[in-house]
């Protein structure tokens, strides 16, 4: 039986709320309606995910996650918060994608290295960026939906 | 035979105290050997004058009483005297009196100037060659009476010689044999220090160690030279401190000025990235939001207001696009280049087979050469070509038929590659402008660009060593040349190798 792809929850970490609304734009023109939830960076996600500091009495729940990840952000960046979602069990296995607007980006070879091996570059036309999301996020979700579940 | 100079001084010393000592023997010997002569023949003639007095004062008696046999008598008692040949008393007429002949020897008749008796000395003696004749008068009471003449040889004399010249002969051994010992001592003094001197100045030479003293003792010539050559080391060693030190600060200068520069390229890589970043966020907010505008509000906005936001987004965009390419032209100017020999050809047809796959509708006719290999960093190489051979069928456009001539040739040792085209061209007196960053000859609604190509072709030139330069014509066509490096295979010129950071 496979997960709802509905029931996934896309967790956005992004420090730029300018981008935070084009994203979310951008999955409401591609019609994804998974809920998102947004979290301002790094250090704020990892609180959420491992429910710690402001999130450490938020229940737990077992609903299923992909993960939009910004590299530059500021407390904790996207690297950072990569190795501790690597090294700890259960969120290992979180699918993720990461936002960079260069293809300079020093941190893109750290992610691949981390295993991370879908990333957008952060178009400046609206459309690309809608397609480019479009895409990474779809292929994601499908994912969790089949692959992850059977594997539970 | 050996030029004098080439002979050691060590030989020439002894050949030099060798040669005056022989001198000198040899006229010393000469010397002694005449005064020897002389002095024999001086006693010879003192006895024999003397022999002549004693018997002419005996004869006087016999003269004057004409008694022939005394006189014989008296001189037969000259067979004693082995050197007498012959003896003769001669009457005041001048006839022969009495005589005396040597037994055994020959007879022999000679003449003689008789002296006359009242002019000249009582007694004369000459000399004709190995034999001497002595004259005496003999008077009695100044009455001249006759005169003895006595002939005698000189025979001792050449034993005399013999023993002179022996003697002279072995002093001349013995004086040489001092001189040569002589010699060597002074070789030890002279030629052994000399020759001192030089080891220890090839030893110098070899080790580079200027640091040491030369042994200077005494006051001769050497010692001098000892003490020059002592000053001359103290001046280099002074120097090669001086030099290392020069070195040594020079090293630690340029590894300051590297990790400065290394720092400075690390900066300037990180703001080109926050450039990248942080510009482009505003960029994608008023693009994005400008879209979404039109598309949400489209009802709410009329045609003036959709038009007046696409040129929004196209300029948002063409920003978007000047901040890519000031990007791409900072990277080239710090990417670590990678040297290896470049097929020139097989990078040429690569850029040749992308370029006419997206210029598919165009007419475009490409004349090309053989291209030498180049030393150089390959991608970068690659993008030269892109962006000319692109460059070349953009100015053509205009042209119904577009022709471009690719080719080479060999100049000062280096490779100059060219590419022709008929296209637009150029004014040349803008050529200045041409390799500059964003610099355009042409508007951009005649040929679409941002200026970055030439730019950043001219620093990847420059970067390899090479210098770019143009000619064109307006309307006529323009034609890029670039000189790179012959590839030799004693490697890379170091002065490549450093320009590549890191």
């Amino acid at each position: 039986m496979n997960t709802p792809i509905e029931s996934i929850e896309i967790v956005l970490i992004e420090d730029n709320q300018d981008d935070v609304d084009l994203i979310k734009a951008a999955l409401d023109e591609n019609n994804i309606l998974n809920k998102v939830i947004h979290l301002k960076d790094g250090a704020d996600a990892a609180d959420f995910i491992f429910h710690e500091g402001n999130y450490a009495s938020l229940a737990a729940d077992s609903s299923p996650k992909v993960i939009m990840l910004d590299l530059n952000m500021p407390r904790m960046g996207g690297i950072d918060l990569l190795k501790r979602l690597k090294s700890d069990g259960p969120s290992n296995g979180i699918p993720i994608v990461v936002f960079t607007s260069s293809k300079d980006d020093p941190n893109l070879k750290e992610c691949y290295r981390l295993g991370v091996k879908n990333y957008i570059i952060k178009p400046l036309d609206f459309d690309q960026f809608k397609t480019a999301i479009n895409k990474s996020i779809k292929g994601l979700l499908l994912y969790v939906s089949q692959v992850r579940h059977s594997g539970q | 035979m050996e030029k004098f100079s080439n002979i050691s001084i060590r030989k020439k010393l002894i050949l030099l105290q060798a040669t005056t000592a022989f001198i000198a023997l040899i006229i010393c010997c000469s010397l002694f050997v005449f005064n020897g002569i002389a002095t024999f023949r001086l006693s010879a003639q003192r006895k024999m004058q003397s022999i002549a007095r004693i018997i002419g004062a005996n004869s006087v008696s016999a003269l004057m009483f004409m008694d022939q046999d005394a006189d014989s008598v008296l001189l037969y008692k000259l067979h004693q005297e082995t050197d007498i040949i012959d003896a003769v008393v001669l009457d005041k007429k001048g006839q022969v009196f009495a005589s005396f002949y040597r037994p055994g020897a020959p007879r022999e008749n000679y003449n003689f100037n008789f002296p006359k008796p009242d002019e000249g000395e009582m007694i004369t003696s000459e000399f004709s060659g190995d034999k001497l004749l002595v004259k005496y008068k003999i008077f009695n009471d100044k009455v001249f009476l006759g005169t003895i003449v006595i002939r005698s040889e000189l025979g001792d004399l050449k034993l005399i010689l013999r023993n002179y010249i022996m003697v002279a002969t072995l002093v001349l051994i013995a004086g040489l044999i001092t001189a040569v010992i002589i010699s060597l001592f002074l070789e030890k003094t002279i030629s052994k220090r000399l020759l001192a001197l030089v080891s220890k100045t090839r030893e110098i030479a070899d080790s580079h160690n200027y640091a040491v003293h030369i042994p200077a003792e005494g006051r001769d010539e050497i010692a001098v030279l000892s003490k020059e050559f002592n000053a001359l080391l103290l001046q280099i060693n002074t120097m090669e401190t001086s030099l290392k030190n020069a070195n040594a600060e020079l090293e630690v200068r340029v590894q300051q000025r590297t990790v400065e520069l290394e720092t400075a390229n690390k900066e300037l890589e990180s703001f080109s990235y926050s450039v990248s970043h942080d510009l482009k966020a505003p960029l994608r907010a008023i693009n994005g939001f400008t879209e979404i505008l039109v598309k949400k509000y489209a009802d709410k906005i009329d045609d003036k207001g959709k038009e007046l936001a696409r040129v929004i987004v196209a300029n948002g965009k063409k920003m978007g696009q000047l901040i890519e390419d000031l990007l791409e032209f900072s990277r080239i100017g710090r990417r670590e280049m990678v040297f290896t020999e470049v097929s020139m050809d097989e990078i040429l047809q690569m850029a040749l087979t992308d370029a006419m796959n997206m210029n598919k509708t165009r007419n475009i006719v490409i004349n090309k050469e053989k291209l030498p290999p180049a030393l150089g960093d390959r991608s970068l190489l690659v993008q030269v070509w892109t962006n000319l051979i692109s460059n070349a069928i953009k100015y053509t456009g205009h042209k119904e038929k577009a022709e471009i001539t690719i080719g080479s040739y060999e100049e000062d040792g280096r490779n100059i590659y060219f590419i022709k085209d008929n296209g637009a061209g150029f004014d040349m007196k803008y050529k200045d402008k041409l390799f500059k960053v964003f610099q355009r000859l042409h508007g951009s609604d005649e040929f679409e660009g941002t200026g970055i190509g030439l730019a950043n072709v001219s620093r990847i030139i420059t970067r390899h060593g090479g210098t770019i330069w143009t000619e064109a014509k307006v309307n006529e066509g323009a034609a890029f040349y670039f000189s790179l490096p012959v590839v030799n295979r004693k490697g890379v010129p170091e002065i490549l190798l450093k320009t590549s950071v890191n």
